[in-house]
């Protein structure tokens, strides 16, 4: 650039100032602190701390205007000149200093070094130009199945050999059969195979044999629960409210409950994420769905939040983060204070997403069984004809303490939703009534405890004697499930602050992902149908995100390792595909057998690539290659999960109560583990410490951590010893000492004991392991906690 | 590839190096650290742990849960007296309250306030036994967050975040630094009563960091940890044949896996829980300590006894290289006094006073005090208006902590609030992320560059804010 050499040139000749020495170190004392990758920040879009930062950088206009060079904008802050913002914040340079800068900048502000590794390029905000729209990621699905329909059965075992050849790798031999079984029983149901199923199966592992055992697993209702905590871990499920009081969430589990009857019934997952998202607008009058919306209401609440308009905005910001994230495997959270530094998401398409949800509001919930609810209804009718007189007095006698009750949880809030709670909800626009309804919350709190709203003393017994008395006789009120609505047919206006001007925002989905359509939004009597135009666009079966996401989760499930291992993110700082073809395939094959997680599943779990052993022969020369395995030369192997490890043991030892589904039960029943309660501020103390989910964050994956804590639990804890005993005892029967080994691990790990396991059990059951003797029971407790036990080869 | 691996040291395998960093293995976390300083390189992410040279090597950290209140402690306010019972005057602003009390009137603060040490450090007469140790303790008075309900205070002050989800301070700490106690846990909370605190064990989470990193909860008395014991039905020859068996289960197993690095991790792991189960009763246990030194402590007094435990005990586990202690009083909010403060903080204050003294005392005589930072604060402070006529509501706008050791300048305050108490002004406010990046600036960490990958995202443990206040440091 001839002005850069010409101002090179002026430079050496003496007369501007020295850059090193003079330039730089300004620049580094008074500006890098908000404007350098050093510091990570770039305020106001302005990076410093390279010419290219003065050339390009900026979210209005560049800091070096390079055609005019005095008029640049970094001149005039650093002289605090009209109309621009002073600069650096809160203080002036010394006239001296500001001369130096003037001096560079006006001769062009040569940049004689680069400085070293600056990171990668922060991006120009609020642009999505033509090489962003080139991401892989939102490219039309390609594959051969679309247009030709013919790929025959082993296609994906193919394309992994392909990419294993060309990096000049073996694959692994198929794992052995009992490997195989205890595989695939763990990762479709989450429970080890029963003695009579490998025994079966040991006997004749055929292909017939597998296909047999891969329909039964996913006919099993026990599918359901181990995949539906997959998604329940996605989309943070918990059974109560999180914050200080972490209320209990009585109605959850219906959601739970949804999402397992679902995927046990193979629903396609395009309706699956289109009911979480609007069954209330696309299916008003099927019941049986109505649960799914519970999905917009897992987010954590805080019972004595005053600031009702701010935690509003929080539940919102969070289902937006959710869902991006889940659904489209789009990291969108950044964007909601400023343009994403990486990815070509702008803070106006987080908002736009976000306008999608501003209608949301959580009405009462509905009755489960509409029947019911009919029934109820008129029972109740009749009650009040009845007790009349009663309820009267009992109003009466409430009334001063209902009063109090109110007014009191009014007057905790700040003036203007004080305002809100007093007015007549009907008066009020969507927003505030979103606002209100927030807050009243507290008010109903606050009347569900009423007894610490009377004065002590005779009133207090009074009322609550015959309150007792009333509602013991008081029919049962419908069972109901929590759900999702919108405030009014209109939404509430939606806008953002970006550089602290307040833009207005409508709903649209990402610019990046303009190739698709926008959704067409269609107002319904009492809803904005915003939801449901979302719902389409995002399982519109040209969407470049929604199928890939999906069966790169199962993908990851099944083999260890996404296709894409940051799995919920598919943008410029997440993971490259290992197997581009491949995950396009997947998806393709997914989308065109109507969206059916079962028939994915099957084909991958009965395919070579997945049956591998866990052990390669030359296993130090792939890993030089390929340490993670990711090209997947050998099989998955993985330790169990906290589930898996706590209901394998129950399973083992004959204990594993199987009913399926309903309210959460105590942790000492043996349920399986996931219709414990899930407390967000106090998880089960064993499931927490094997990396169970937090409720909190959506968890794309686990934790996969080794701790004291684990040890000690499954050395000493309660489920290792009452699981012990009880698989003792149920392989007592045997003759002999290895004959009840035998049996053991059979039972505990779903296969026979290796040479050198039985030589260690003979040896201990040498000295007892007659039925009834402590050896026995040793060699269950021994087994459950070892790693035979913990890891999936 | 970005993955969520941490950013750490890639000199010994990397997953290995994860699993043992969370607990014990100190000597191999510190041989990592020794071999990555003395190369001299530097990662993109400045992974050089520490960044700098530390000026202490651990916190305690000293919780007290509901909010303690500055204006009646440490931080005196003339004017709030003159103008008690009155509104406060409009030249303070309107703030949202907790409990609706911004238009409430003024409460007098009746405490006796003296001068100590000599930097005539202000103290009021509910802490006279912390006013002796005066010249070691250099008193915050700027500090600010974001949250006025406990939950999210407690959240912001473990966290930075009012909202839940992220790595506690205790956490990234463990995660910069590593473990340097042989045979404990590196990051341990202790709780003064059966209460649950406010959020729970996420206080002290990894959030989306691995769990090795969280902290764990000892309980008072001879069983600190779930587990430590074997089964009392157990014959006392069982337990140790039933550790034979599974390590030579395990030695059978490996050795058919040889690839499965991860298999050896688990079965050091289940050998250092042996040597936790030998030790961790031996570093609970406090009947070797002599009488002169409970008797500092508050031991042998029925009000101070229970802090005074948890403090002695806090020494004990800062000797044997434990990283982050924290220590709560009040657990479930107690210090939290809508109503009726005389007598609520006469209590609190009365049963944390000596304990905490003697601790400050004991580190100092054991010369362990050079290289601790002791941390003291609740959630928030509370507000010059009355509450119920008699109590303080909250004020996340401006309150008072207080810290000691790590070779800082003790005797002085840095920030201040204004004539009421109610907001922290001028320079030298700080936010918690401002505390926290200072925090970890003592133990040279450089809050920037401490940075574990989650999604994809460059996390810190300041989200990108804060900055270490120098007049801490001077």
């Amino acid at each position: 650039m001839p002005l850069e050499w010409f101002s090179f040139l002026l430079l050496l000749a003496g007369s501007q100032p020295d850059f090193p020495r003079e330039v730089l170190p300004l620049l580094k004392e008074h500006c890098f602190r908000c404007h350098s990758h050093a510091a990570g920040k770039s305020k106001g879009g302005v990076v410093l701390d390279s010419r290219a930062g003065l050339t390009d950088s900026g979210d209005s206009v560049p800091p070096l205007n390079l055609k005019n060079p005095s008029t640049s904008l970094l001149l005039q802050v650093i002289r605090h000149a009209e109309g621009v913002p002073a600069m650096p914040p809160g203080k002036r340079l010394e006239p001296g200093q500001v001369a130096v800068l003037s001096r560079w900048i006006e001769s062009g502000a040569p940049w004689p070094a680069a400085p070293a590794d600056l990171g990668p390029p922060l991006r120009r905000p609020g642009s999505v130009t033509a090489a962003d729209r080139e991401w892989w990621s939102v490219q039309p699905i390609s594959s051969p199945s679309l247009t030709t329909g013919k790929v025959g059965p082993d296609a994906y075992d193919r394309l992994v050999l392909t990419t294993l050849a060309a990096r000049k790798l073996q694959p692994a031999p198929a794992a052995e059969p009992s490997a195989w079984l205890r595989r695939v029983h763990l990762d479709l149901t989450g429970l080890p195979p029963t003695p009579k199923t490998a025994r079966e199966f040991l006997a004749v592992p055929s292909r017939e044999a597998r296909e047999r055992v891969v329909d039964t697993l996913l006919a099993n209702p026990a599918y359901g629960e181990k995949w539906g905590r997959l998604w329940l871990d996605l989309v943070r499920y918990a059974d109560s409210d999180g914050y200080r009081q972490d209320e209990f969430r009585p109605q959850a589990w219906r959601y739970r409950d949804w999402v397992v009857g679902a995927l046990n019934a193979d629903m396609p997952y395009d309706r699956f994420l289109r009911l979480q998202l609007a069954a209330d607008e696309l299916e008003p009058n099927n019941a049986l769905v109505q649960p799914a919306l519970g999905y917009l209401r897992l987010g954590t609440y805080e019972y004595n939040q005053r600031d009702s308009a701010g935690q509003w905005d929080t539940i919102l910001d969070e289902i937006t983060d959710v869902t991006s994230d889940v659904m489209l495997g789009l990291g969108l959270a950044c964007a909601r204070c400023h343009d994403h530094k990486y990815d070509p998401l702008r803070q106006r398409d987080y908002h736009a997403l976000r306008a999608y949800f501003t209608a949301l509001a959580w009405p009462a919930g509905v009755a489960t069984d509409a029947t019911r609810q009919v029934e109820q209804t008129a029972a109740l009718a009749r009650w009040r004809i009845i007790n009349q007189a009663r309820l009267a007095r009992l109003q009466e006698l409430e009334a001063p303490a209902r009063a109090k009750a109110r007014a009191g949880a009014i007057e905790k809030f700040p003036p203007e939703i004080q305002k809100l709670l007093k007015a007549d909800p009907a008066t009020l626009g969507p927003r505030d009534r979103q606002v209100r309804d927030l807050a009243w919350r507290q008010v109903d709190y606050e009347y569900d405890h009423l007894e610490n709203h009377f004065p002590a003393g005779d009133s207090r017994e009074t009322w609550r004697d015959l309150y007792l008395e009333l509602s013991a006789a008081r029919p049962k009120a419908p069972e109901t499930v929590l759900v999702a609505a919108d405030i009014a047919a209109t939404a509430p206006s939606s806008s953002f602050t970006r550089r602290g001007k307040t833009e207005a925002v409508l709903p649209a989905t990402p610019l990046l992902l303009d190739r698709l359509p926008e959704p067409v939004i269609t107002p319904r009597s009492e809803s904005t149908g915003r939801r449901s135009a979302l719902a389409t666009w995002i399982t519109r079966p040209d969407h470049p995100l929604t199928a890939r996401v999906m069966v790169n989760r199962v993908w990851a499930a099944l083999l260890g390792n996404g296709i894409v291992s940051t799995t919920s993110d598919f943008g410029t700082l997440g993971d490259r595909p290992s197997h581009p073809a491949l995950l396009d395939l997947l998806a393709a094959d997914f989308i065109a057998g109507g969206w059916k997680l079962k028939p994915l599943i099957r084909r991958v779990v009965l395919g070579d690539t997945y049956s591998r052993s866990s052990n390669h022969a030359n296993e130090a020369d792939c890993r030089l290659q390929d340490p993670d395995n990711r090209l997947l030369w050998r099989g998955p192997f993985r330790r169990l999960t906290a589930e898996e490890i706590r209901d394998g043991m129950l399973a083992a030892s004959g204990k594993l109560d199987h009913a399926a589904g309903g309210p959460t039960v105590a942790g000492d029943k043996n349920r399986r583990s996931l219709y414990l309660p899930f407390k967000r501020n106090n998880r089960d103390q064993f499931l927490a410490a094997f990396d169970a989910a937090d409720g909190v964050l959506s968890t794309p994956l686990r934790q996969n951590t080794i701790t004291v804590v684990q040890t000690l639990l499954l050395r000493n804890g309660t489920l290792t010893s009452q699981s012990a005993t009880g698989l003792a005892s149920l392989c007592a029967q045997g003759d002999s000492g290895e004959q009840r080994a035998t049996e053991l691990y059979l039972r505990a790990l779903g296969r026979p004991a290796s040479p050198g396991e039985l030589s260690i059990a003979r040896d201990l059951l040498r000295q007892g392991g007659a039925p009834g003797d402590a050896e026995l029971t040793d060699l269950a407790a021994a087994v459950l906690q070892s790693n035979a036990y913990l890891y999936l080869d | 590839m970005l993955s969520d691996k941490p950013d750490l040291p890639g000199f010994l395998d990397r997953r290995a190096w994860l699993w043992n960093a969370g607990l014990g293995f100190g000597a191999m976390a510190s041989a990592v650290l020794a071999l990555e300083s003395s190369r001299g390189a530097s990662s993109a992410n400045g992974a050089i742990l520490p960044h700098f040279k530390p000026r202490a090597k651990r916190v305690i950290f000293l919780f007290m849960e509901g909010g303690p209140s500055h204006i009646d402690l440490l931080d005196p306010k003339p004017l709030l007296n003159k103008l008690a019972g009155q509104k406060m005057p409009a030249s303070f602003g309107t703030p949202v309250t907790s409990m609706g009390t911004a238009e409430a009137p003024l409460l007098e603060c009746q405490r006796q306030w003296t001068r100590h040490g000599k930097g005539g450090l202000w103290f009021s007469d509910w802490i006279p036994h912390l006013a002796r140790q005066a010249d070691d303790m250099l008193v915050l008075r700027g500090l600010w967050c974001d949250a006025i309900n406990h939950s999210a205070g407690v959240c912001q002050m473990n966290t930075g975040s009012p909202l839940a989800g992220r790595p506690s301070l205790g956490a990234w700490t463990l995660y910069g630094l590593g473990n340097e106690a042989e045979n404990l846990p590196g990051y341990v909370v202790l709780t003064d009563g059966s209460a649950g605190i406010t959020n729970g064990p996420r206080n002290w989470g990894a959030g989306f960091m691995p769990g090795l990193y969280q902290g764990t909860k000892l309980e008072n008395g001879a069983k600190p940890l779930p587990g430590l014991e074997a089964d009392a039905k157990l014959l006392p020859g069982r337990a140790r044949l039933r550790r034979d068996l599974v390590n030579s289960l395990n030695t059978t197993h490996q050795a058919e896996r040889p690839g499965q690095e991860e298999l050896s991790s688990r079965i050091a792991s289940q050998e250092l829980a042996y040597r936790l189960q030998a030790e961790a009763p031996g570093a609970v246990d406090l009947a070797h300590e002599t009488a002169a030194t409970k008797k500092l402590y508050g031991i042998d007094n029925k009000n101070t006894a229970n802090f005074g435990k948890m403090c002695l005990l806090a020494r004990r586990l800062a000797e044997r290289g434990v990283r982050f202690i924290q220590l709560y009083s009040g657990a479930g909010s107690r210090w939290d006094a809508h109503t009726n403060i005389e007598k609520n903080h006469e209590l609190m204050c009365g049963g944390m006073d000596q304990p905490v003294a003697g601790l400050l005392a004991d580190l100092k005589q054991r010369g362990l005090l050079a290289d601790t930072l002791v941390i003291w604060g609740g959630e928030f402070g509370r507000t010059p208006m009355s509450e119920k006529g008699d109590g303080r509501d909250h004020n996340p706008w401006g309150f008072s902590m207080w810290m000691a050791g790590a070779g800082l300048r003790g005797g002085r305050t840095v920030g201040e609030t204004d004539e009421l108490g109610l907001r922290a002004i001028n320079d030298n406010r700080m936010h918690i992320h401002d505390l926290h990046a200072t925090i970890l600036h003592l133990l040279g960490l450089d809050h920037t560059r401490l940075i574990f990958r989650h999604k994809g995202r460059p996390e810190r443990p300041t989200i990108n804010e804060g900055e270490v206040n120098q007049a801490v440091l001077v």
